[in-house]
């Protein structure tokens, strides 16, 4: 069925949707989910994402918007179409699991199942709860289980409505470290075997990179970049994203010239060179060092891009700095460094051993030299805060 | 012995009639939101807090035959609602609705909004959502309504005298029996039948304690 | 969450409410509280007494009303009613509003007045008693004289801080009465805190039974017998107030049964219970007409 506006979008039995609306809260949001792909969306709290979320499985309203499913139209406002939340096949694992209390595990899953005859809903209950690793635990009362298998319960009652669409909202984030990571590994194996879209809402970026394949960065109610995780996270297009990712080590700049191999920026008071850029010169940047790019004069360093110190004759994008902090994290050392002439500071962290014949006490100077092709540039935008 | 039966079935009957519409009321008003919704639950407030004598007098003054709403009564029931049996379960109901709603609304407003979130897309539609999801969870509260209204009723003086006028078989209840017991000295009697109602109220009360107990166990 | 084993739920115990409905239902059929508006039988030689009518009658007939109903069931055997006590001036009004009461034996001639007023009876009231004063000391520091005035007199004056009771003279004929009797022997009105009205006669009486007043006036009729052996009775002379004249009125839609009480009551046969009872004779070929 072609929708009423825009163009059918190729992907057609995955998930696209377009929201938009100007209150209770601002909505600018486009995104689309193939069948078998993980999409996450990513923002900071109030940013909307939970309500985009509920507008997918038809629980909230939207002042305009298209939902196309599996095939099927959910929403259409312009004909003023929408299928109401209980005849969509959503499956939907809540941030507090949501499991009702009065029924037992296998009535949980069962009560879900209105599309099978009754004969069919136990054996198929059972088969859900298998593959969740939860058999055997069907007559429990979900007020006696932990939440790891509360929330793996809430999976399979999401799945066993034999959903069009899998929405996950922060579902881990109720659980603590070590379950989570257990829960991660099972997620993506069983994701294997889900021909359907799925969509993570979350802030923790973690499981961002563990689970999902494509990402949709939202603040504020807008989307403000998406596209694969790799790319997102790596290449961010403004400063506000950057932030949002958690990225550190951002840094106001201005373009002095640029060729066709590398170009130059003032940072502060020195000069760093980075790669090629299209933009006019005197244009304002925000320079984005990840920490891969950093490599710490005298330093050990094991990593693959040691292989490029013999290419760093020239003493190019070399910052003195002196230490502020050092931090040990398990078997890396979390090191701020103050960057006199920039003036910030940079953050990195390094394994140990690297940096262990070096001064680290807090005033002790250090030189650190940054990658050029490693930098990332981003134009800055004037609607940023 | 009479006076006790008229007691318990205008209790029973007032229970049976009131709950499932303190069920609707009560349920909308914790759901929903809307500007005046302070105002509804204010006036349903009311009978709660006005004496007796004042609701019966606006009970009698609107249920007489000669007024309106009285006269269409009659037309309905064959007979006046004043001093009858029938007249009595009005009185009764109005008196009681805060008893019911109160419960029932704070029951409701309990719940956590992802329940319905969950049986909504579990695949419920509204009926089987309140049936399998709301009214199991919210039942301590339907139940406490419940008992609150009978004990409430099998006590209920002022307006029943008012509006039912103490009539032996038709509407002398056993509290209106008592005070007339009290007023012929016939302390014995009265003491019976006080024992009577005592009993029974701290049964209903009981019942009230024990759903509400088991709703303690049951949240989330 | 919820706890191991199943809780109550509607549908477990909704079955069991059903049923409960249901018994109360059958047990609501069996009585028969329709019957409140008697049948309109014309036959008054057929005394069909099958049906007990409702009678409003004043609380001050209370005490009397057993040995009564003995007695006129010595003559009309099978007449049984249902009586509800009350103040006449609150049963006349319940009256007015639709109130299934056949009868009114009132204490106060007002009340009938104000049933008169109406179209609901057309009969001329009768007389039947008349009402006497009675005033009911607690017998501790009680003085010698048999005369009601002088022993009132005397309480209040020597104790300062003796109280007397009496029923509420703006609505209870008997009220008003004793309101005379102080008017009459210059107590009134007393000083502040020294007067407790009661609501009604009843509980007039109950406020020197129980200890909270030393003196009362109240209907004879209400302390003819029974009494605690510490209190003492003494008649008040009823030339001290206004007479409380005892009528009665029956109204149209009355049942042969109310009917025949009625005539029975006003009748000279009745005057014996009444006089026992603690009431006055009915001033002779003076039943009011209004």
């Amino acid at each position: 069925m072609k929708p009423a506006t825009g163009q059918h979008d190729s992907a057609c039995d995955g998930l696209l949707v377009r929201l938009q609306q100007a209150s209770p809260i601002p909505l600018d949001i486009e995104l689309q989910c193939k069948r078998g792909e993980l999409h996450a969306i990513c923002g900071p709290s109030g940013s909307g994402k939970s309500s985009v979320l509920r507008i997918i499985a038809g629980l909230r309203r939207v002042e305009r918007g298209l939902i196309h499913c599996g095939g099927k139209r959910w929403l259409d406002t312009a004909s003023k179409h929408c299928t109401p939340a209980h005849r969509r096949r959503i499956g939907l694992v809540f941030q507090d699991y949501a499991l009702f209390p009065h029924l037992s595990v296998r009535r949980n899953l069962m009560l879900a199942m209105n599309h099978l005859p009754r004969h069919r809903r136990m054996p198929r209950a059972e088969a859900i709860l298998a593959r969740v690793n939860m058999q055997g635990f069907g007559d429990r009362q979900p007020g006696t289980l932990s939440g790891g298998q509360r929330q793996r319960v809430a999976l399979a009652r999401a799945l066993a409505r034999d959903p069009d669409v899998l929405l996950l909202d922060e579902p881990f984030s109720a659980v603590d470290q070590q379950t989570r990571r257990r829960l991660y590994r099972e997620l993506a194996g069983l994701r294997r075997s889900l021909d359907i879209p799925m969509i993570l809402v979350t802030h923790d970026l973690q499981e961002v990179q563990q689970l999902a394949d494509s990402l949709t960065i939202i603040h504020r109610g807008r989307t403000r970049q998406h596209g694969s995780v790799d790319s997102v996270v790596r290449f961010p297009d403004d400063h506000l994203t950057a932030r949002l990712l958690g990225h550190q080590n951002l840094f106001r700049a201005t373009l002095i010239a640029s060729t066709t191999h590398k170009s130059r920026f003032a940072v502060g008071e020195t000069i760093l060179s980075g790669p090629p850029c299209e933009l006019p010169p005197g244009h304002p940047v925000t320079l984005l060092i990840p920490p891969s790019a950093i490599h710490v004069q005298g330093a050990v360093d094991a990593r693959a891009h040691a292989a490029h110190t013999a290419k760093l004759s020239e003493p190019e994008n070399r910052l003195d700095g002196r230490v502020r902090d050092s931090l040990a994290l398990g078997d890396d050392l979390s090191l701020r460094l103050w960057l006199e002439k920039v003036p910030k500071s940079l953050r990195f962290r390094m394994p140990r051993q690297s940096l262990q014949h070096l001064d680290l006490t807090p005033g002790a100077a250090l030189q650190v030299q940054v990658l050029p092709e490693a930098v990332h540039v981003m134009g800055v935008i004037d609607s940023e805060t | 012995m009479s006076e006790f039966w008229l007691s318990l079935k205008i209790a029973a009957w007032t229970t049976a009639l009131l709950v499932p519409f303190a069920l609707y009321v009560g349920r909308w008003l914790a759901m929903s939101r809307f500007r005046g919704r302070a105002w509804i639950e204010a006036a349903l407030l009311l009978p709660l807090v006005l004496p007796p004598t004042v609701v019966g007098y606006y009970l009698l003054v609107t249920l007489s035959p000669t007024a309106p709403l009285g006269a269409l009564a009659t037309q309905l029931f064959g007979t006046p609602l004043v001093f009858s049996f029938e007249g009595l379960i009005v009185a009764s109901l109005i008196v009681n609705i805060p008893f019911a709603v109160q419960p029932i609304q704070q029951a409701f407003s309990a719940m956590p909004p992802d329940m319905r979130e969950a049986a909504q897309v579990s695949g419920l539609g509204r009926l089987r959502t309140f049936w399998w999801i709301e009214l199991p969870l919210c039942w301590s509260g339907v139940f406490g309504a419940a008992a609150l209204v009978f004990a409430h009723t099998l006590g209920e003086f002022g307006v029943v005298l008012m509006v039912g006028g103490n009539i032996e078989g038709v509407t002398r209840t056993l509290s209106i029996a008592i005070y007339d017991d009290v007023q012929a000295f016939d302390m014995r009697a009265a003491g019976a039948s006080s024992l009577a109602l005592v009993v029974f109220s701290m049964l209903a009360l009981a019942a009230v304690r024990f759903a509400t107990a088991r709703s303690i166990k049951s949240a989330p | 969450m919820a706890p191991a084993g199943a809780p109550l739920y509607p549908h477990r115990t909704l079955p069991w409410g059903l049923l409960l409905l249901f018994l109360v239902a059958v047990l609501r059929a069996g009585n028969t509280h329709a019957d409140t508006r008697p049948a309109e039988e014309s036959t008054i030689t057929d005394m069909a007494f099958d049906v007990a009518p409702a009678i409003a009658v004043a609380s001050s007939l209370r005490a009397v009303w057993p040995a009564l109903t003995v007695a006129w069931q010595a003559e009309l055997p099978d007449l049984t009613v249902r009586p509800t006590f009350g103040a006449s001036h609150t049963l006349a009004r319940q009256m007015q509003r639709g109130a299934p009461f056949e009868m009114l034996l009132s204490a106060d001639a007002e009340a009938i007045a104000l049933l008169q007023a109406t179209e609901l009876t057309s009969t001329a009231p009768a007389d039947y008693a008349t009402g006497r004063l009675a005033l009911v000391q607690r017998s501790a520091g009680s003085s010698a004289t048999a005369d009601a005035l002088e022993r009132l007199t005397q309480q209040l004056g020597d104790d300062s801080h003796s109280r007397l009771a009496i029923p509420d003279p703006q609505h209870a004929p008997y009220g008003q009465a004793a309101r005379d009797v102080l008017v009459q022997a210059a107590l009134w009105p007393l000083a502040p805190g020294r007067l407790v009205v009661g609501e009604n006669a009843a509980q007039t009486l109950q406020f020197v039974y129980s200890g909270a007043v030393d003196a009362a006036l109240v209907p004879l009729s209400l302390v003819v017998q029974r009494v605690p052996t510490d209190i003492a009775i003494h008649v008040v002379d009823a030339a001290l107030h206004e007479p409380l004249t005892h009528r009665l009125v029956v109204l149209d839609s009355a049942s042969p049964a109310t009917r025949a009480l009625a005539v029975w009551l006003a009748d000279t046969s009745a005057r014996a219970e009444f006089t026992d009872a603690g009431f006055g004779p009915v001033p002779s070929g003076d039943t009011a007409r209004e």
